[in-house]
């Protein structure tokens, strides 16, 4: 595998100054084997996963970054990997000055109150044995907000109606909520410590559609009111398209493409690009006897991320791919200012 | 739990266990309004009665009521199985809690100690020590305690394995929170249903051990009455008294079934999945 050219070139797009958060040559390889008994130790077998693969891009404070892909193709390390929840394997973090992966225990607990996370499922991602107060109150207590329980109960108040919650539900436990209510409620939590930067880790894509909007609109609500950054991992292109000010397409832990919303959706320069918006239903089916679009499919599975393919990793499942795909792994270039995408044939 | 007394109550022998255990337990804190007489006194005119209206499961070789002794043996042998229990389970949730939220070194090196403990015929570890420390109470039960953690551990450790992969322990950990509140305070509560259970069936295990103990006289000592030195007594006069012999076995039986039965009915009713 060949070092991405754009990489060290991170995007700085629209910016004023050093972005909030920059990613550059961020990779994570999971081990798949562990040693076995009777192997000399350390001889580990070198099967990995490559679930991120050299990804690099940048958010600018205030900014919402969609980052879009199949299942399994990396969108939801990245956050993680973001959050220090999973120990990349190498590249590089810089938050607010801080260099995440150099930073000690201190550094990186004063970080945390800056960088927060909303999780996909809201019924795995609140502790069923605390009351809806306690799990608001804990960041408060821990980073020692609140001279007394009563100021932060006030401010445990405070959020819960900021994400549209009565007071009384501090008293509750997660199982006497619906899907849409814990949804806010980890949204509040996440709001607590009032931070810069949020990673939002598909945070409706297990609601109903109906409550999906509501909890679209209130993130947009509170991003625009704390000026926060998101980071919003999906898979719903309309979604994405409606929230994001710039999106990035991941396939099997690259970055093929990453433009502006509106750039990306008219004119998509990777193949990849192409075939998922072309895949994604639209909201108004064309009339009868208008020019049917041409269909343009994927067929199949990504390759296994464990024996990736030489050459272009999207090779396998390209409608436009020529021999030159199979020998060489294409960059990520600059098309035009802002817009980047790896594919050897827009040079 | 609304779910938990439905399963639960459907499950007749697990009832039935419970109401043993919930006997046992009345026995042993009402032991001195219930037996009819003092346990240790020694009264020479009748020795070795049959059970009878005065007597009702008879006297032992040194006239002795049994039936007072053996509600006294309640309280010993139930405070055995509580303490020595409570001190395994301690052990069990900590190294296993440990174990299961740091994988690598630690759950390596906790779980060979599970191995090797376990690889350890527990029972003659437990006679040697007692032999080296002294038979009395409180010996047994740290004994009997500290050489059956290993099934909590592995329990615990499992249970932590799943959860600490959980998103709000994920949330937790983003949001600062220092690993032993986490364990505690947000997995521990998680991890304890299969813990209850383990409990309740350990015991059960530990009364047994205790009687088996208190049998080769390497347990409570006489005169202190436990079921298991009343046994002893009725071994060496089995050919004419057999009731010395009889009911304190009887005990041990029923007590242990009324234990196994409640702790399985507990573990069904918690997990509906292992039901058929």
């Amino acid at each position: 595998m060949q070092p991405i050219a754009a990489a060290s070139q991170a995007p700085t797009h629209g910016s004023h100054g050093p972005p909030l958060l920059e990613v550059s040559g961020l990779t994570k390889y999971f081990p798949v084997d562990r040693p076995r008994l009777g192997r000399p130790p350390g001889s580990r077998s070198q099967s990995v996963v490559h679930a991120v693969d050299g990804v690099s891009f940048a958010i600018q404070a205030g900014e919402v970054l969609g980052l879009v892909g199949e299942s399994g193709c990396g969108k939801s390390t990245v956050g993680r990997l973001i959050l220090r929840l999973l120990e990349p394997t190498s590249g590089e973090i810089r938050f607010e000055g801080h260099n995440l992966l150099e930073a000690d225990r201190r550094e990186l607990f004063a970080v945390r109150r800056r960088m927060q996370v909303i999780f996909q499922d809201p019924y795995s991602s609140l502790n069923p044995r605390m009351r809806i107060g306690d799990v608001l109150e804990e960041p408060l207590l821990i980073h020692g907000i609140g001279a007394s329980k009563s100021d932060r109960r006030r401010r445990v108040t405070e959020l819960l109606a900021q994400v549209g919650l009565d007071e009384s539900a501090a008293s509750k436990y997660p199982h006497e909520f619906s899907g849409g209510q814990r949804q806010r409620i980890g949204i509040a939590r996440a709001l607590a410590l009032r931070p810069a930067f949020i990673v939002a880790d598909e945070p409706v894509s297990s609601l109903d559609v109906s409550i999906q909007a509501q909890i679209i609109n209130l993130l947009e609500e509170l991003q625009s009111a704390y000026h926060l950054s998101l980071l919003f991992i999906a898979h719903d292109l309309h979604m994405v398209r409606h929230v994001s000010d710039r999106v990035a397409v991941m396939y099997l832990g690259r970055i093929v493409e990453l433009a502006e919303t509106e750039t990306l959706f008219t004119r998509p320069a990777h193949p990849y690009t192409q075939a998922l918006l072309a895949a994604a239903p639209v909201p108004e089916p064309p009339q009868p006897g208008a020019p049917a679009k041409e269909p343009f499919l994927l067929e199949g599975d990504p390759p296994s991320p464990i024996d990736l393919p030489t050459g272009c990793r999207f090779y396998s499942r390209c409608p436009k791919r020529i021999p030159a795909c199979q020998r060489e792994d294409p960059p990520l270039i600059e098309l035009a200012p802002g817009h980047q995408a790896a594919c050897i044939l827009i040079k | 739990m609304r779910e938990f007394w439905r399963h639960f109550r459907r499950n007749r022998l697990a009832v039935a266990g419970g109401a043993i255990v919930a006997a046992m337990l009345a026995v042993a804190l009402l032991a001195p309004l219930l037996a009819p007489y003092d346990p240790s006194a020694i009264q020479v005119s009748s020795i070795l009665l049959p059970p009878s209206f005065d007597h009702l499961l008879g006297t032992d070789a040194l006239g002795r009521d049994v039936l007072s002794r053996m509600i006294y043996g309640t309280q010993i042998s139930l405070l055995v199985g509580f303490v020595a229990v409570g001190i395994s389970v301690a052990i069990g949730i900590f190294i296993g809690a440990l174990a299961g939220y740091y994988p690598g070194r630690v759950d390596t090196l906790f779980m060979r100690l599970v191995d090797i403990m376990l690889s350890i015929p527990t029972f003659f570890l437990i006679l040697a020590v007692i032999a080296l420390v002294g038979p009395n109470l409180i010996n047994i039960m740290i004994v009997i305690g500290v050489t059956s953690w290993m099934g909590v551990a592995r329990l615990v450790r499992g249970e932590f394995l799943a959860l600490r992969e959980s998103d709000y322990v994920s949330a937790a950990r983003a949001l600062g929170v220092p690993a032993h509140r986490i364990i505690f305070s947000h997995i521990l509560p998680n991890a304890m249903a299969p813990v209850y259970v383990s409990t309740i069936l350990g015991i059960a295990a530990a009364v047994l051990v205790e009687s088996s103990l208190s049998f080769l006289g390497l347990g409570v000592q006489p005169p202190t009455p436990s079921w298991g030195n009343i046994l002893t007594d009725g071994k060496s006069n089995i050919e004419i008294a057999w009731w010395l012999s009889c009911f304190p076995g009887v005990a041990i039986l029923v007590t242990v079934l009324g234990y196994n039965l409640l702790g399985e009915g507990l573990r069904d009713a918690l997990d509906p999945r292992l039901k058929k």
